[in-house]
């Protein structure tokens, strides 16, 4: 399934955050984890994930630098900032506030715990 | 993209991506894949630095891919529109860029942004500028001709006469070429050279008192000079040549632009008339010497029955003339018996209808007619200045030198109708003002002259609003209020006024000293046998001075003068003093910048004495 536009927009750069929270990432492993970890409903193509990232770098919230891969060819990897952090916690915290509120209306199926598990 | 659209690629294109492509070569991508990256990095309109980047991170991207197992195809296939992806990649990418160039954006955006907003506006101004245009509906010049002298018979118009006297005075001598061209009295040089030609010319000037007779001068106010006086000139200037093809009169003639020839002419000739009275004044002539006023008197009328200020001016003046002249021969015991004291004293007393009221009707029409030919009408009082095809015809009509940069002045006219220009009703409304103020100033005591206002309407109207619609009203530019036109005029309304009074005053005493053999011991007492009512000091109101012996002998009779103290009928030291001591402006001036309508006695040092009105000795 895939999500309309306007939803992607707020989800999406949202999820990035979420996926840099454990550790750096380059661009292909960050499409990757999506798909995978979305079951394909947050999936996004490159076209997409990489101005996002450069969104996401002017505002200060991931820092994109090149390392030498294993490969021994430079890759961009991103990781996220403190700024980044604050901002992850915050938006997290509305989207479960939705969450709840959806599921209360009936849209959801249950909405998840405070703690982010099901409830 | 297809090789042969590859191809095709610009020059230009392909040095805008030569970064790229090494990138991409280096990468050792599939062809395919290389397309795609160098799709985007050709369509994104960022630095080159920026684009190898964007180049080497898709180039990452796929190999990452590839090297995950991917095919190719499904990696070109998730990727997307390139040409979305550079947008947008292009957008994000200019956000990371230096505080310095966001700066240098937004102001440049902020530049473009406000130079459309300007264009914008202009255009709409232009549109209001260049498609409205004037309606000239009067023709003021017309209806100030009915007004004044159409139904007048031409017997009774002095014009036709003033011409035939130009044509009989024939060349000027040469003597009115030197630096003396003007001798009025008989110690002025070349005086007799002057009483030669008057002699001579005996008939010219009996055509001038001929033309002095009649109520209107009936002048054809137009824009070019009138044929008949332009032949004439050629008689009295055989150096000058009248060419009758220069130019043709308008139907509707600019108003401010009608030429008033005559005014000029009627001075000169009122001057001759003068130094004749003073030649037939040497002669005990009376007879002569009472026409020559009396011609001097109905030039002056006939001057003063013009409704243009200046016209009035000259009238003013030609009274003035006049004044001096009696005052400084009515002491003559040979020149005058009484009746022909009487004689003059009635005639001097009905100049102007006895006191003359300036009269603004001319000016108004002029700023009117200015504002018709300039300003769009709504039909309800209001409008704005508008591109006028007038503005073109000036140009080469009044042989105005176009400024450098004509073009750009003209295009900023728009800006100028609409920002700076006031609406046609707040004219309206000035103009009423000016109107109304004048009236009242006009009325005002020489003494209150302080009080007038009406110059400040009048130069908002003159220099402000009609000086900057160019061309011909730019030398209008650098006139003001302190200028003073209107108290200016009025000032010598209210000289003339106090030298009439003086005058009429001596011509009373003389005549009580041809009646009793001696001057009154007051001036109250030659009223009312003499002298309806003893004249007043325009400098305070109070009745003129008058000391009946002299240390001199004589009576005198004086005025306190513009320092407003009464100094018991003593000349200023100065030269300048003897010349300002009778200046109602300088007086009236004087009163405004002191406190408390106390006179700031620092700008009256020079006028330290009494304006001496009789003897004569300081009216010249």
């Amino acid at each position: 399934m895939r999500i309309e536009r306007e939803l992607m927009r707020g989800a999406g750069p949202l999820a990035v955050l979420k996926l840099l929270e454990r550790g750096e990432m380059y661009g292909y492993q960050l499409v990757e984890a999506l798909a995978r970890r979305s079951d394909g409903v947050l999936a996004m193509g490159q076209s997409t994930l990489y101005p996002m990232l450069y969104n996401l770098e002017s505002k200060g919230l991931v820092e994109g630098f090149w390392r030498e891969a294993d490969s021994g060819r430079e890759r961009k990897y991103y990781r996220l900032t403190d700024k980044g952090r604050k901002r992850l916690a915050e938006d997290s915290r509305q989207w479960r506030a939705l969450a709840t509120a959806l599921s209360q209306l009936g849209i959801t199926d249950a909405a998840p715990s405070p703690a982010g598990g099901a409830a | 993209m297809s090789d042969a659209a590859s191809r095709m690629r610009s020059a230009p294109a392909r040095a805008r991506t030569s970064g790229a492509r090494e990138v991409v070569a280096r990468s050792g991508l599939p062809e395919r894949l290389g397309e795609i990256v160098l799709g985007v990095a050709s369509r994104c309109r960022l630095w080159r630095r920026e684009r190898e980047d964007v180049a080497k991170e898709l180039c990452g991207h796929f190999l990452d891919g590839l090297a995950s197992g991917a095919p190719a195809d499904r990696l070109a296939a998730d990727f997307g529109d390139p040409a979305a992806a550079a947008k947008l990649i292009t957008a994000a990418r200019k956000r990371l860029r230096p505080a310095w160039w966001q700066v240098w954006r937004m102001g440049l955006r902020a530049v473009g942004w406000t130079t459309a907003a300007c264009l914008v506006l202009y255009a709409i101004m232009a549109a209001r500028y260049f498609l409205a245009s004037p309606t000239i509906g009067r023709n003021y010049t017309r209806e100030l001709r009915e007004a004044a002298f159409a139904n007048t018979p031409e017997s009774e118009l002095a014009w036709p006469l003033y011409i035939r006297a130009v044509r009989e005075f024939g060349p000027l001598p040469e003597f009115m070429r030197s630096e003396h061209p003007d001798p009025r009295r008989p110690d002025d040089i070349n005086f007799e050279l002057m009483t030669a030609f008057l002699d001579s010319h005996a008939s010219a000037l009996a055509t001038v008192r001929e033309a002095a007779g009649r109520p209107m001068i009936g002048y054809p106010w137009s824009d070019v000079a009138d044929p008949d006086y332009s032949r004439a000139l050629e008689i009295s200037n055989p150096a000058y040549r009248y060419d009758p093809s220069a130019q043709a009169p308008t139907e509707n003639p600019l108003m401010i632009g009608v030429l008033l020839p005559h005014l000029g002419e009627m001075r000169k000739l009122g001057r001759w008339l003068a130094t004749d009275a003073h030649l037939a004044a040497s002669r005990k002539d009376s007879q002569r010497f009472i026409a020559d006023i009396e011609a001097l008197a109905g030039m002056a009328d006939q001057a003063l029955r013009e409704p243009f200020i200046i016209s009035q001016m000259v009238g003013v003046a030609l009274g003035q003339l006049l004044c001096v002249t009696v005052l400084e021969e009515a002491a003559d015991p040979g020149l005058l018996d009484a009746r022909g004291l009487r004689t003059l004293a009635h005639r001097i007393a009905a100049i102007g209808g006895g006191r003359i009221s300036i009269e603004s009707t001319g000016e108004v029409l002029m700023i009117e007619d200015v504002i018709q030919r300039f300003y769009s009408d709504d039909g309800s009082g209001g409008g704005r200045l508008v591109g006028s095809p007038m503005r073109e015809e000036m140009w080469d009509s009044w042989g105005a030198a176009r400024p450098r940069g004509e073009f750009i002045l003209e295009a900023l006219r728009p800006v100028q109708s609409a920002v700076l220009m006031p609406s046609r009703s707040k004219i309206r409304a000035e103009i009423d003002r000016f109107k109304a103020e004048f009236a009242r100033d006009d009325q005002l005591q020489p003494w209150r002259a302080h009080e007038r206002t009406s110059d400040g309407p009048y130069s908002w109207l003159m220099y402000d609003v009609i000086g900057s619609i160019p061309p011909i009203f730019s030398s209008l530019q650098g006139g003001d209020a302190n200028t003073g036109p209107m108290t200016t005029g009025l000032a010598h309304r209210d000289r003339f006024e106090s030298t009439r009074g003086a005058t009429l005053a001596v011509l009373a005493l003389q005549s009580y000293f041809v009646a009793e053999g001696r001057y009154p011991p007051a001036l109250e007492s030659l009223s009312p046998e003499y002298l309806p009512k003893v004249p007043v000091d325009p400098f305070d109101g109070r009745p003129l001075r008058y000391v009946p012996a002299s240390a001199t002998g004589g009576p005198v009779l004086y005025s306190i003068g513009a320092d407003a103290t009464d100094d018991g009928g003593v000349l200023p030291p100065t030269e300048e003093g003897r010349r300002r001591m009778s200046d109602l402006k300088l007086f009236a001036r004087a009163r405004k910048s002191g406190e408390d309508g106390r006179l700031a006695a620092s700008m009256l040092e020079s006028v330290d004495g009494d304006w001496i009105l009789w003897p004569a000795d300081g009216n010249r």
